[in-house]
């Protein structure tokens, strides 16, 4: 990859994998690499930049995609996707990177972790990763209907879609909404499929009487259940940390 | 995913044993007192062969249950079985309760021992009354039970006769590393991966992460920290590429530990006073640095 031509050149695209994958697609085809790649939504205008957008070519991510799983190995294709989920900073291009050397070198390439670019894709993906796991054991459902939880959650890393399936697979027969609140989508499950949709002029019922009194419950049997003596909130807060806080029914 | 653990009563029967290792994921059958004479003692209703024989019964069962997959359509006991010891009740010594726990990982293939400190409750004359449960000795418990069950440690390396207890100020594995001062410092290069797991501050994860690592490019110190191995502890150990971090003259027993105890002085609770040393072997700090440039005392 050090022979590429580097274009000073800001690569804009709609926001979803298949866009990125259309940008590793065209990268690998003309040997170029970009200075930044930004999504549409997050771009802020700026007159040092030349922008050119990539249109989502969903042919190419497909190839891409099946090219990552035949030619460097499955682990390849859960790193970019987990590290494309994360909020770390220039993931795009660092994805992009990473995928390029990978198709030359093949698997090799997740041993190289002093590479900084293939270090910071296993970090990303780690981060995205270890907040999903936290916030399945955190999240808190509330019925606000008949057969129909909801549960709002504040996270760093955009997770709701590993995180539904996850719920998908463990509640088949409810339905219920999990709306991030960070980003403001929601998704949604109806016992058949799922969906993730906008949900700014989203407005959520009460909750029912019947959950209030479990509320009641839950609150009260965590303050009973609690040892005074060996409260721990160091070791509480490593393991929750305060920033979830908000979205718990108990108080801890 | 759940677990769910049954404490088992003791005295209960052998069907009601087998039938409940099919139902539930976990079994715990609560030691409590590390030796027999504390249990006649405290708990005069628990003797020590019959907590010992259900557990031997149930790690039998559990062994039959992974060969003969014919009887046993489910698993039993899936997630294996853990037991609990209470610490501070009683004036055994942590070497005595290292090696219990040792010897149930390996003859009982225990999954875990969990270690309690002794909250007081009751004023009873056989009960010791403490102020405060020991907290700091539950911790340096766990932390040498880690040692035993991920990284190779025996627990006659960790304590001895002359060293029954634990240090309270450092850790069990830099505390071995001080007295085994001759094994080190370790190339990182080279060294295999059960060596790796022996120096201070250097995990499963990270050892695993250094030998992936280096079987691409050799490592000092800037990639370790790139990998996100932690330096706070390893850096007094370790060479990289033959090169020690400091003077090579620092590498002894004194300067090593003035240090260590110097970067865990917030999270030990100890005395307010120390003795200054005229040859200052302490390593000026980041404040200190400041307050030299400002000579703002």
């Amino acid at each position: 990859m050090s022979n590429w031509k580097l274009v000073n050149t800001t690569y804009l695209y709609d926001g979803t994998f298949d866009g990125l994958l259309t940008i590793v697609f065209d990268s690998y085809s003309t040997k170029t690499l970009p200075q930044k790649i930004v999504s549409e939504e997050e771009y802020i205008q700026n007159f040092l930049d030349k922008t050119l957008y990539i249109d989502t070519n969903y042919e190419k991510a497909k190839r891409v995609f099946e090219g990552i799983y035949k030619n460097i190995c499955y682990e390849a294709l859960y790193n970019s996707f987990y590290a494309f989920l994360s909020d770390g900073k220039n993931r795009e291009i660092n994805i992009l990177k990473y995928l390029c050397d990978g198709f030359d070198i093949g698997p090799k390439i997740n041993t190289m972790l002093t590479v900084s670019y293939v270090f910071s894709v296993i970090n990303m993906r780690k981060r995205s990763l270890s907040e999903c796991h936290k916030l399945k054991g955190l999240l808190r459902f509330m019925g606000i209907g008949e057969n129909l939880y909801y549960a709002s959650i504040h996270p760093d890393n955009n997770i709701i879609e590993p995180l539904g399936h996850h719920f998908m697979r463990r509640f088949p027969t409810q339905n219920f909404i999990i709306h991030d609140k960070n980003r403001n989508i929601c998704f949604l499950y109806n016992s058949q499929e799922y969906k993730i949709i906008d949900s700014t002029n989203l407005t959520i019922p009460n909750i029912t009487e019947e959950e209030q009194k479990y509320q009641e419950l839950w609150k009260l049997f965590f303050k009973t259940i609690a040892i005074q003596e060996r409260k721990n909130a160091r070791c509480q807060m490593q393991f929750m940390p305060k920033k979830y806080w908000k979205d718990l029914i108990e108080d801890p | 995913m759940d677990i769910f653990t049954v404490r088992q009563f003791l005295g209960c029967s052998q069907e009601l044993i087998d039938s409940l290792g099919i139902l539930v994921d976990r079994l715990s059958i609560n030691i409590e007192l590390p030796s027999n004479n504390s249990l006649k003692l405290l708990a005069p209703q628990k003797e020590k062969d019959g907590i010992l024989k259900p557990m031997t019964y149930i790690s039998n069962t559990i062994k039959i249950s992974k060969m003969d997959k014919s009887r046993y359509k489910k698993k039993f006991v899936p997630a294996g079985q853990t037991t609990q010891l209470i610490v501070g009740a009683t004036p055994e010594t942590d070497l005595k309760i290292l090696k219990l726990s040792e010897g149930m990982y390996k003859s009982l293939k225990l999954k875990r021992v969990y270690y309690s400190a002794y909250v007081s409750i009751n004023n009873d004359k056989n009960l010791p009354t403490l102020e405060k449960p020991p907290l700091l000795r539950e911790n340096r418990l766990y932390q040498a039970d880690w040692l035993l069950r991920f990284y190779g440690f025996q627990a006659d390396e960790l304590l001895n006769a002359e060293h029954p207890n634990f240090n309270t100020l450092l850790d069990p594995k830099c505390d071995w590393a001080l007295r085994n001062l001759d094994k080190f410092p370790i190339e990182i290069n080279t060294a295999d991966y059960h060596t790796l797991l022996r120096i201070p501050g250097i995990g499963v994860i990270s050892a695993k992460k250094i030998i992936t690592a280096r079987r691409e490019f050799l490592l000092n110190f800037e990639s370790l920290k790139k990998l996100g191995v932690v330096l706070k502890r390893a850096q007094y150990f370790i060479t990289c590429k033959g090169k020690y971090f400091y003077e090579v003259n620092k590498f002894n027993k004194k300067f090593i530990e003035t240090n260590l105890l110097y970067t865990e002085r917030n999270t030990i609770p100890q005395k307010k006073y120390e003795q200054l040393s005229i040859f200052d072997t302490l390593l000026p700090t980041k404040e200190d640095k400041i307050k030299c440039l400002t000579g703002n005392l």
